[in-house]
């Protein structure tokens, strides 16, 4: 697959996508009322949003990924845009 | 008057409720400027202003700044998606081209006043500070004990672990320890004696694949420092973690299963338990099959959740269940005469661990735990029936400056 270009859109959908419930997209929502509600979901949340971009050719470290209960879709997806390379 | 108060303190409360503007620098090199104030929003992606935008980098904190052209300036909004500014600029210039290796600066001119965003350059020192604290974990519980059979005592509760991921190849590796001190204490207790009777160390090697959680640890021992007994125990376990089963905006209940394997031999034996002369000669290679689950319910916080403690309450339930393969000692107590005395067995029959946790946070300030424990955790298996520990958490902020 061709590397397309990574925008907060396309994280977003990332994000979403690989959060338990993957409820339509709102910015400002936590990610506990997607699903991740505690550390090992955040676990599992991180390393689905690595594979995922893994297969459109870019690569990040889980630990740069910022996932949890209190953590915002938005806060997700920015720390996702800014550490993916 | 007292309007004015209102209104001075809901727009105190507006103020600290709006995210200010940050920077994001995106991998093809776009600049995106998250949060922008909407009332400015028209002005910077206004096309005749873009020459007013200015975007220089530098490679490290004392190289020289280079200034970037600005080719386009674009504003994005949705009621659902996210909301940005996006400069796109041209980084022909940039050797290497990777942004992420350069320090940004943006600047903008804005009729409300100058707007001046900046990007650190990535600290490449080998000690350099961590960005999250995922990696290193310590953890430290004291408490108050009440037990049956037991006169009160106290129990201390330690892990540490360092388990960094390498690369970013989603595999992690490192190494944790965990101790625990007088948590299978012999009854009758009279004193507490500082001496942990349940120790583990280990190498561990963690992933993920879709929703499985995949822990081996290829090293792992066991000890009993008070009845100097080790094993040498690497083990696999891989935990299935669902969605939760039930979920609210606040509430979520979620239940994950655990399953794997324990292989490793005794190391070393002690001669007598409980000053009891035991014989386990039979006791050498170690097999057990492990199942588990974890379930827990969890009620989020109305306001003030924080990534350390997001939860007004939380109740779980840790079981750990070992089928074993081969005999491996069991100490439990009997009654003898109206007094305890230490029962030491040799057998294979099925090991049960429960760990409950009840936590409550009742104010901003005080919170309360209860654990519940009961069963029997290698080496030597020792037996606590139904131990009781409850802890009182304080927590308060002093003021940053006086």
């Amino acid at each position: 697959m061709a590397r397309p270009v990574l925008t907060p859109d396309l994280c977003q959908n990332i994000v979403v996508n690989a959060t338990p419930n993957q409820t339509p997209n709102d910015a400002t929502q936590n990610l506990f009322a997607l699903g991740v509600v505690d550390g090992t979901s955040a676990q599992i949340h991180k390393a689905k949003i690595q594979a995922a971009l893994h297969l459109i050719e870019y690569r990040i470290a889980q630990g740069d990924i910022l996932s949890g209960p209190t953590v915002t879709v938005d806060s997700c997806t920015q720390s996702v845009l800014a550490s993916a390379q | 008057m007292r309007n004015r108060r209102l209104i001075l303190a809901l727009s105190l409360f507006a103020s600290l409720a709006v995210a200010a503007p940050n920077l994001i620098v995106s991998p093809n090199g776009t600049l995106y400027i998250y949060n922008p104030d909407k009332a400015t929003v028209a002005e910077m992606a206004d096309p005749a202003n873009r020459g007013r935008w200015t975007v220089t980098v530098r490679h490290s904190a004392k190289s020289p700044a280079i200034s970037l052209p600005v080719l386009d300036v674009t504003a994005h909004s949705s009621a659902t998606g996210p909301n940005y500014v996006a400069v796109f600029v041209d980084t022909s210039a940039l050797k290497p081209r990777d942004p992420h290796h350069y320090g940004w600066t943006v600047t903008f001119p804005l009729s409300t006043g100058p707007l001046s965003l900046t990007v650190p350059p990535p600290d490449t020192r080998f000690f350099a500070p961590a960005k999250s604290k995922d990696d290193a974990n310590l953890y430290f519980f004291g408490s108050y004990l009440a037990g049956e059979g037991t006169k009160p005592i106290y129990s201390i509760d330690a892990k540490a672990g360092y388990i960094p991921e390498i690369h970013d190849s989603g595999i992690f590796l490192g190494i944790e320890a965990a101790a625990t001190v007088n948590s299978g204490s012999q009854p009758p207790a009279n004193r507490t004696r500082v001496d942990p009777d349940s120790i583990t160390a280990d190498i561990a090697l963690r992933t993920a694949r879709g929703n499985f959680l995949i822990n081996t640890y290829p090293a792992r021992g066991e000890f009993s420092r008070k009845n100097a007994a080790s094993n040498f125990v690497p083990s696999a376990l891989v935990q299935y973690v669902p969605r939760p089963l039930f979920q609210s905006p606040r509430h979520a209940f979620v239940l994950y299963e655990t399953a794997g394997i324990e292989a490793g031999m005794n190391l070393n034996q002690p001669a007598s338990v409980f000053k009891q002369p035991v014989d386990f000669s039979g006791y050498d290679k170690i097999l057990r099959g492990v199942v588990g689950g974890y379930a827990a319910y969890y009620i989020m916080k109305k306001t003030g959740a924080t990534a350390g403690d997001p939860y007004a309450a939380q109740v779980s339930l840790t079981y750990v269940g070992r089928i074993l393969a081969t005999d491996e000692p069991y100490v439990t107590s009997q009654t003898v005469r109206g007094a305890q005395v230490p029962l030491i067995l040799l057998d294979d029959k099925m090991r049960h661990h429960i760990d409950g946790v009840i936590l409550w946070n009742v104010s901003d300030f005080v919170g309360i735990q209860a654990k519940y424990t009961y069963g029997a955790l290698p080496p030597l298996f020792q037996a606590c029936a139904h131990q009781v520990t409850f802890g009182i958490t304080f927590k308060a902020k002093l003021p940053g400056h006086i």
